[in-house]
């Protein structure tokens, strides 16, 4: 597998801050990768050096085989000549310029002939279902369609990658659904590698191949969506992508297939043996909602609670539920449904366990 | 290598225009400065010491800092809310709307004076109409005094206030209005809450234009303080120019660079970070138009009223005066001739000056333009070193008094230790014009470049633009309104430019405002109104080519 | 000090001698550019020059208009730069042709037209010799006020209080004269009468064009005003008229002069001899301007030269005093 964009020990300084902090990451072929994180971790930052738009303090960066960036070597192509494609977050069109000299833009500075422009402009169109708008000027446009003005700007000149800045962020929340999938059809359709920046987990996971999760400028972990979820490497992966409950707890016994753990306010859970267990006592055992079941009686637990919310999504069943001074958030398939007020009891199938003290070791997987 | 060659091509345009700011604007500053440090081939400071042991001059720079501050609130309030009902309500007749409102520029702030003394002067029209509907002697107001002057400085300055709003309500991102009206908010609130805040550099900016151009206006308390003995510091200055003092002139004027600067720097903090500024952001939607309903004919009555009184009525006083034989004729039907119009037009000389300024005043702003461009475009995108000195620098001979930027000419034209001798020349009435009217360009320029959001340039660098054709295909024209705007205010000054001409002009380079102000100053009112009422239509051409022009091929 | 004055006065001399004796030969046919300074209404000038380019085929003349302060600022301002750039300087305020004598600034001409001018309008030196005599008095507007009614005297415009205006004298030169009249001839003037038109509330206004447009208008009924200003405006049917006060008027010999290194020496001289011929004073007096010479008539109802009864005023002490006289005024109004 070919490699698109190499980073290496990255780093961006403004002033005191260090934005961007030895970041590392290699991008394949015909990856869609994302960059997620909150905002000021440094994604943005990162992008926006691949771009040439930042220059960094430290560090290389490679596209295609070809050295953009090193810092030792005094190395800096300029963004021009860095043959990438880039959305910008508030979609950048220019607003003096119809629909089609705005796509057809990149072409002209190649000197591409009137008659190619026309034709690459209007295969764009079509990819883009604006065949009808090449000479609208943007401010005739909705949101959606600028901001598909600027993707069809900046693939028209078959770039060796895209580069994407939280392109969906300004759009409501069904036309992001709709442009999530069309991106990711666009990305299949024409084979081009995608950088993808964003705060939206949800976002990052449902188009990506493999994320990059970022914090402190840091990153995390870079994995597939489903291994990020299902085994994120760090508190704060987990924190961040889906959403999880915490019960402090303390880890009783220590057999050779299964643990026991006696959950904070009493409750006692029988769990499969992690794949190491973490030193000392005092743990935190974290639980994605749809990891829990709720009913009578399960064996491997007596972790007793009190329903006191009932929220029916369609597909499932969301309950909120008290155990002592814990509120739990559990989601189930909707034919189970439960009274509110009931008392039942919670078992957990499977999840992680961590040492309270030290919040920066390796998650340990329960399942 | 490559970020070498990166700054090259900056660094010659910034060390070009440094050369130009030093040529055109330090040189003679330099020239004032030290004919008011220098005494007998020392330095001393007994100028500043004459300036600062009388009582009168305190007296007077009080009067100008609180009558220029009074007449900006009013060309702020005046230029604001005409800008906002212009641009952003469905009131008829836009375009006659903008025009005339910006029509006083055309008119130089002596005529103004000149013409209100005759509307609202003792004798004025309507003053006996009023005392005539009323069967009085005498009617409440005088134009005469500070309440004059704020009135007479507030409607001559609004409209910088008004081009300067106006241009930012034009390309303001509508998105940011929608967001607050899908929040339910009424339109009145949504104007206070957010398009208000949005525009506020712009209003600010063009307060600070109209306040140093109040500050140091001399045809306005020339005509109606004097007589009241009402000194500001310009008549102050023009008296020490009289004696004549010129060092003293020049120490007074330093006084009022001083308070430019304070004005400018206040500016600055004001403004706050440059992020609020990028109103153009890549998302494009049209202004949403608010339509008055049943208000629609109230709000007409109310600013065509408004215009009325402060723009036609001063050009018809100049109109009727024009068609007198002498000087407040009765008005009849027999006291109508157009001998005035004959004399005046067909005298070489005035023929000389309107086509001097059909040649200088487009030169003018056509170089300012360009050069303030540029280095708008160094000191706010490119954030080059030094160039925030220059725009500053750039601000100051907008604080000068005219009489003082023409004797710093003189001093530094007439025998130049390098170049040519320009005094005596067409090219020094030029370089005048380029040094007074700097402030016009820099301003403009910088507040339309920080209305353009970064990353509308950025996405031509990543579309594989270097940085020149960027400049062309992207900031260029999206700056073009406001480059637009710059020409037209410092095409309309130039053309009529008075106080720094007079000076400097010589034989056979007359311009229509010397030749204005020569019949004036030598007793002929009515020839002098006959020329500026002919250079209308001239003003009336190059306002609808250029409106023409800004509304060609930017359709925000 | 004084010695200086002199030794600078006799180079002057000898550079003018010399520069008339090495172009006496060229002087017969002037020609070339003739820059003109003058501070005198410009519809009088244009025809002037008009009927001089006439007379001399191969002059242009290149006409410089300028209030008489701005006039003063300007040629202030080319000496500190080096050269006064006019050939001739025509103006209204005899005490500044005196300063630049003085310094040193003017050439002399001793014109053959000069014979017919007395002695009075003339400069001893030949420095400068007045081409125009004008006066300063009493206008008032017919339409208000009757002529038995109208002031008769400088101290009877005093009881006019704010209906009386007059120009100031840090912007007309004129006015700048009368000023140094009024003070010099103290006994029967002096600073009182200023100091009681301030008291009794007269107007100040900015210029001579002011004051006049104040009078045709009618916001006043009297003025400090101009023989030949009014006259030209009675002319255009303004109700306006003039009268000499008894004290006396300002009389002005508005002087003509040529600057020391001029570079159109003999069109400048040819210039001043056509101003002080006969055409050219009866040409003034069609512009209601009083001759120079004694043996031109007077325009219709105004005295000659030498009938008029006037202010003396001591023009070498006036410039002198030029600088506090102002001050002191800027500081009374």
């Amino acid at each position: 597998m070919g490699i698109t964009i190499e980073v290496e020990g990255l780093t961006k300084r403004f002033g005191e801050t260090t934005a961007v902090d030895a970041v590392a990451f290699a991008m394949g072929e015909h990856e869609f990768f994302s960059l997620v994180g909150p905002s000021g971790c440094g994604k943005t930052t990162t992008l926006r050096c691949v771009a040439g738009l930042e220059t960094a303090d430290e560090g290389r960066i490679g596209i295609k085989g070809t050295v953009v960036y090193a810092s030792g070597e005094g190395v800096d192509v300029p963004t021009h000549h860095r043959a990438i494609g880039m959305v910008f977050q508030n979609y950048a069109v220019w607003p003096h310029m119809s629909v089609f000299q705005n796509i057809a833009y990149p072409l002209k500075l190649t000197g591409a002939s009137r008659s190619e422009q026309r034709q690459r402009v209007g295969r764009v169109l079509e990819m883009l279902g604006m065949e009808d708008l090449g000479d609208r000027k943007p401010s005739q446009l909705s949101g959606g369609q600028q901001q598909r003005v600027a993707l069809g700007r900046a693939l028209v000149g078959e770039p060796d990658v895209l580069l994407l800045d939280e392109p969906l962020s300004n759009l409501d929340a069904k036309l992001r659904e709709h442009m999530r999938v069309e991106l990711k059809r666009i990305q299949r359709e024409t084979g081009i590698p995608i950088l993808y920046v964003t705060h939206d987990q949800l976002e990052a996971l449902s188009m990506s191949d493999r994320i990059a999760v970022m914090e402190g400028g840091r990153i995390h972990q870079v994995a597939a969506p489903h291994e990020i979820y299902e085994r994120p490497a760090t508190k704060f992966v987990l924190d961040f992508i889906g959403s999880v409950n915490y019960l402090p707890c303390e880890l009783l016994d220590t057999g050779s297939d299964t643990i026991e753990v006696r959950v904070e306010g009493g409750g006692l859970l029988t769990l499969p043996r992690p794949d190491h267990v973490p030193e000392g006592r005092e743990m935190l055992l974290a639980v994605r909602p749809e990891d829990m079941t709720l009913g009578r009686a399960a064996s491997g637990s007596d972790l007793r609670a009190t329903v006191e919310l009932r929220s029916f999504l369609g597909n499932l069943c969301e309950y909120r539920v008290r155990h002592g001074g814990l509120e739990l958030r559990v989601q189930t398939e909707k034919d189970e449904l439960v009274a509110e007020g009931a008392d039942v009891v919670v078992s957990v199938r499977r999840g992680f366990l961590l040492d309270r003290g030290s919040a920066e070791d390796p998650l340990a997987r329960v399942s | 290598m490559t970020t070498l060659r990166r700054v090259d091509s900056r660094v010659v345009f910034l060390v070009l225009i440094t050369l130009f700011v030093l040529v055109v604007v330090v040189y003679p500053l330099v020239q004032v400065l030290i004919r008011s440090i220098l005494v007998d081939g020392r330095l001393s400071f007994v100028n500043y010491e004459a300036v600062f042991g009388r009582p009168r001059n305190y007296v007077a720079l009080w009067n100008s800092v609180w009558v220029s501050l009074a007449a900006t609130v009013l060309a702020t309030i005046i230029g604001t809310l005409a800008a906002f009902v212009v641009q952003r309500t469905d009131v008829p007749f836009k375009p006659l709307l903008r025009f005339l409102l910006i029509l006083p520029f055309a008119i130089p702030p002596l005529f103004a004076a000149m013409g209100w003394v005759q509307l609202a002067g003792p004798v004025g029209i309507l003053s006996k109409a009023y005392q005539g509907l009323f069967g009085v002697t005498g009617v409440p107001w005088s134009i005469y005094g500070a309440g004059g002057i704020i009135f007479v400085l507030g409607i001559t300055k609004y409209p910088f206030v008004f081009i300067t709003v106006a241009g930012a309500l034009q390309r303001m991102d509508a998105s940011l209005e929608e967001a607050a009206r899908t929040t339910g908010a009424g339109t009145g609130r949504i104007m206070r809450d957010i398009t208000l805040p949005l525009v506020r550099p712009a209003i600010l900016g063009g307060a600070l234009l109209a306040f140093v151009s109040s500050i140091d206006n001399f045809g306005i308390p020339a005509v109606l303080g004097l007589r009241v003995q009402f000194q500001v510091l310009t008549t102050r200055i023009y008296e020490a120019l009289t004696i004549p003092d010129l060092p003293l002139a020049t120490a007074m004027s330093m006084l009022l660079v001083v308070l430019a600067g304070v004005a400018i720097w206040a500016l600055g903090k004001f403004e706050g970070r440059r992020g609020e500024h990028a109103i153009i952001g890549g998302k494009s939607i049209r202004p949403h138009i608010i339509r008055l309903g049943p208000a629609r004919p109230w709000v007409t009555l109310a600013l065509g009223s408004t215009v009325a009184l402060i723009v036609v009525l001063p050009l018809l006083a100049l109109v009727v005066t024009s068609l007198q034989p002498y000087y407040g004729a009765p008005l009849t039907l027999e006291n109508i001739t157009p001998r005035n119009y004959e004399a005046v037009l067909g005298s070489s000389a005035a023929q000389r000056g309107i086509r001097n300024s059909l040649l200088l005043a487009p030169a003018a702003a056509t170089i300012l333009v360009i050069v303030t461009a540029l280095l708008a475009y160094l000191n706010v995108k490119a954030r080059m070193p030094g160039t925030k000195l220059l725009d500053a620098i750039g601000m100051v001979p907008f604080a000068l008094p005219g009489s003082v930027i023409g004797i710093g000419m003189i001093l530094a034209w007439s025998n130049p230790p390098v170049g040519p001798t320009l005094y005596g020349t067409l090219w020094i009435l030029l370089v005048a014009y380029l040094m007074r009217y700097m402030a016009y360009g820099l301003r403009a320029c910088r507040a339309s470049l920080m209305q353009i959001h970064d990353s509308l340039e950025e996405a031509a660098a990543t579309s594989g633009a270097n940085r020149i054709r960027t400049l062309r295909d992207v900031t260029l024209p999206l700056m073009r309104p406001g480059m637009i705007a710059a020409w037209v205010l410092i095409f309309m000054s130039a053309f009529n430019e008075l106080t720094v001409s007079v000076l400097i002009w010589s034989a056979r380079n007359e311009t229509i405002g010397v030749w204005i102000f020569v019949m004036q100053d030598s007793g002929f009112a009515g020839r002098a109104s006959a020329l500026a009422v002919s250079i209308l239509p001239i003003i009336l051409i190059m306002f609808v080519i250029t409106q023409w022009l800004s509304a060609e091929r930017v359709a925000i | 000090m004084r010695i200086e004055c002199i030794v600078r006065r006799l180079m002057v001399v000898c550079i003018a001698t010399v520069v008339l004796a090495g172009f006496g030969s060229v002087l017969a046919q002037p020609s070339g550019s003739l820059s003109f300074y003058t501070s005198m209404q410009v519809d009088v000038v244009e025809d002037i020059i008009t009927a001089f380019e006439a007379a001399h085929p191969g002059v242009t003349v290149e006409l410089l208009y300028s209030g008489s302060v701005e006039l003063e600022q300007r040629i202030y301002a080319e000496r500190d730069a080096g050269q006064i750039r006019a050939d001739v300087i025509w103006a209204a305020n005899p005490a500044f042709f005196l300063k630049l004598k003085d310094e040193g600034l003017l050439m002399a001409y001793e014109s053959p037209e000069a014979h017919a001018v007395p002695a009075g309008l003339k400069d001893e030196d030949h420095m400068f010799i007045a081409g125009r005599v004008f006066n300063m008095g009493i206008g008032y507007n017919t339409s208000m006020v009757s002529e038995a009614e109208a002031p008769k005297s400088w101290a009877e415009l005093l009881e006019w209080g704010s209906r009386a205006a007059m120009a100031s004298p840090l912007h007309s030169g004129t006015s700048f004269t009368a000023l140094g009249a009024f003070v010099q001839n103290d006994d029967i003037l002096g600073w009182e009468w200023f100091e009681q038109a301030r008291e009794n509330g007269m107007q100040v206004l900015r210029g001579t064009g002011d004051v006049t447009r104040g009078l045709t208008s009618g916001e006043f009924p009297v003025i400090k005003g101009i023989d030949y200003v009014l006259a030209n405006q009675a002319a255009e049917g303004a109700p306006v008229a003039f009268l000499f006060p008894e004290e006396g008027a300002v009389t002005v010999a508005s002087p003509l002069a040529i600057p020391a290194g001029a570079a159109n020496v003999a069109a400048a001289q040819a210039f001043i001899d056509y101003i002080i011929s006969q055409e050219g004073q009866e040409f003034m007096a069609t512009k209601f301007f009083i001759p120079v010479r004694t043996d031109v008539d007077p325009p219709a109802g105004l005295p000659t030269a030498d009938q008029i009864v006037s202010l003396e005023v001591d023009y070498d002490a006036l410039a002198a005093e030029d600088a506090e006289l102002r001050e002191r005024f800027s500081e009374l109004f």
